[in-house]
């Protein structure tokens, strides 16, 4: 391995790269279902503590430690002699295998939903029965496996790169694609209880510790951390990029497409009858059949819808390169395979680990429980494995890289970070917030299995009854927007003028010298 | 077939929990053999 390493030709490209594997399943189909579980905005002010409190320091903590060792994973835990670093290391090749077991499978649901748009498959049928029917049928092989085969290709032929400046285009396009989306959604009539439903904190949720915990995978997930490609991405970025403005600028603009793609499903969802699937064990399709109702509402639905889930599917498909990549690069680096070989082998194994997933929907049941396994890899992967090696990257900088990790996020940053509180943040708030959560989500299994007596809650009352829109609803609709779209328009117009003026002064000085 | 046992909630757990660790364990172990294969040479 050497220690040169290429780097992002430019500040934007860097921006719109993050962004644009962040931006995926994760905002589209994750995030809606499990905000939907935990009670809407019940869920969104768990979210936005965590996203500012912890979130972006393990991104940043995920960026120092890749750009100061310039490896991935395995090897960045190694150099800097974390303990068993090389065993931890490796959860960033083996990791996004069980990520993509599942998540190729969503990416499959999105590709059958190209051809059901176009067709028009679903229009005039309940799309919840319709998705059920779909998931017990001979196509979802068919899409599954073309969804492997085509992340395998793609890979084999080595041309993801193609694949990533695609994305450039089409994460910006679905987004404005969410905006027409959403804004047909917030219109239906009766929307206004979804987005009630979606905006206003039913408190008692919050003592809800499993709110806590989903919020803290979504974050995770959702920001690509905790797999070891953060890391990766950290190792290619340049020393004069300063890493707090960039992280907050991916952060913001990542969770505003989140937010959109709530404003595109809740009013949607209470509007055409499926308020009462929201939070059932049903609901981690929720995007799959309330959007498509959507679309046949929408004047040239047939058109949009498809167009919707082709830009979805190159967000899903360049995540999913990305998650089967650092195999790939590991059977090439280690093993000495060839790329295609590599490709291939992994492709192989990850079409097999897909199979329990897929035959569970051939079960007689309800949507629920054809659902049960993936959602079950959901909860350990989502919830629990990305989060805890996503606090051992905190750990490992504030721990094990000592100054030089701080040092490291500072370094060439316009808005320094201070040590005095960024290093007891890093060091001892963070763990200690995650430690506690975990032990606290402990508790309640004993508790729940009659170990101990009740000390926790037990079950937050979420049900919604909904009391119209009040002032504290419009206080959290205006301040939720402000703060990530503003936020991140803010942050990132910032960020490009900033450098834009180094490289005027760095001419000035040329031509002076000159 | 009957792939009813899918659904069951103690089976899914057992399957995914022991899924993930014996995958992680037998990788871990691959890796090992690679890297000594890698240091003989």
């Amino acid at each position: 391995m050497t220690e040169q390493r290429e780097t992002w030709k430019s500040h934007w490209g860097m921006i719109a790269a993050m962004i644009g594997t962040a931006i995926g399943l994760g905002n589209i189909w994750r995030f809606p279902y499990l905000c939907g579980k935990y009670g809407g905005a019940t869920f969104l002010i768990p979210y936005v503590i965590l996203l500012f409190g912890i979130a972006i320091f393990a991104m940043m903590c995920e960026w120092a430690l890749g750009r100061h060792t310039k490896r991935e994973a395995l090897g960045a835990f190694d150099k800097i002699k974390f303990p068993f670093g090389r065993d931890i290391g490796a959860w960033g090749i083996i990791g996004p295998f069980f990520l993509y077991s599942y998540y190729i499978v969503i990416t499959s649901w999105v590709i059958f939903f190209i051809f059901a748009s176009l067709e028009g498959l679903y229009f005039g049928k309940n799309t919840e029965t319709f998705f059920a029917s779909f998931l017990g049928s001979k196509w979802i092989f068919a899409v599954h496996f073309a969804s492997v085969c085509i992340t395998s290709w793609i890979l084999a032929m080595g041309v993801q790169k193609g694949i990533e400046r695609a994305c450039k285009i089409m994460i910006p396009a679905l987004f404005v694609l969410l905006i027409i989306v959403a804004a047909r959604s917030v219109t239906l009539p009766g929307a206004a209880e979804g987005v009630e439903f979606y905006m206003r904190p039913r408190w008692d949720g919050l003592l809800n510790i499993e709110t806590w915990v989903a919020a803290l995978g979504q974050v995770f997930f959702t920001l690509s951390l905790g797999m070891g490609a953060m890391l990766i991405y950290g190792s290619y970025l340049k020393d004069e990029w300063g890493i707090p403005a960039n992280a907050m600028s991916v952060a913001l603009g990542n969770t505003s497409a989140s937010i959109l793609a709530g404003f595109a499903i809740f009013p949607a969802a209470f509007a055409l009858g499926f308020g009462k699937t929201i939070g059932g064990a049903e609901s981690i399709g929720l995007t799959f059949f309330v959007l498509p109702k959507v679309f046949e509402m929408m004047p040239g639905g047939h058109f949009f819808g498809g167009l919707f889930f082709i830009l979805l599917a190159f967000g899903a498909i360049s995540s999913a390169i990305s998650i089967q990549e650092p195999a790939i690069a590991w059977l090439k680096d280690e093993a000495g395979w060839s790329r295609k070989r590599s490709a291939f082998f992994t492709g192989v194994i990850l079409w097999i680990m897909g199979f329990p997933f897929i035959l569970n929907g051939f079960i007689k049941g309800t949507l629920g429980a054809k659902l049960a396994l993936l959602s079950k890899m959901d909860i350990i992967i989502g919830q629990l494995a990305i989060p805890v090696f996503g606090i051992l990257a905190i750990i490992a900088v504030g721990y094990f890289m000592k100054d030089r990790g701080f040092d490291e996020m500072n370094k060439n940053a316009r808005v320094k970070l201070s040590h005095t509180w960024l290093k007891p943040w890093i060091r001892a708030v963070v763990p200690i917030f995650i430690g506690l959560l975990f032990i606290l989500t402990l508790l309640k299994i004993l508790q729940e299995k009659g170990v101990i007596p009740p000390v926790i809650p037990s079950k937050a009352a979420l049900e919604f009854t909904p009391i119209g829109i009040t002032p504290v609803t419009i206080v959290m609709i205006v301040f939720i927007c402000v703060l990530f779209w503003g936020g991140f328009l803010y942050t990132t117009v910032k960020v490009l003028t900033v450098e834009k003026d180094k490289k005027r002064r760095v001419k000035r000085g040329l031509h002076h010298s000159r | 077939m009957d792939f009813t046992i899918l659904a069951d909630a103690r089976f899914g757990w057992t399957f995914v929990i022991s899924e993930i660790i014996l995958l992680y364990l037998l990788f871990l172990l691959i890796h090992r053999l690679v890297e000594r294969k890698l240091k003989g040479k």
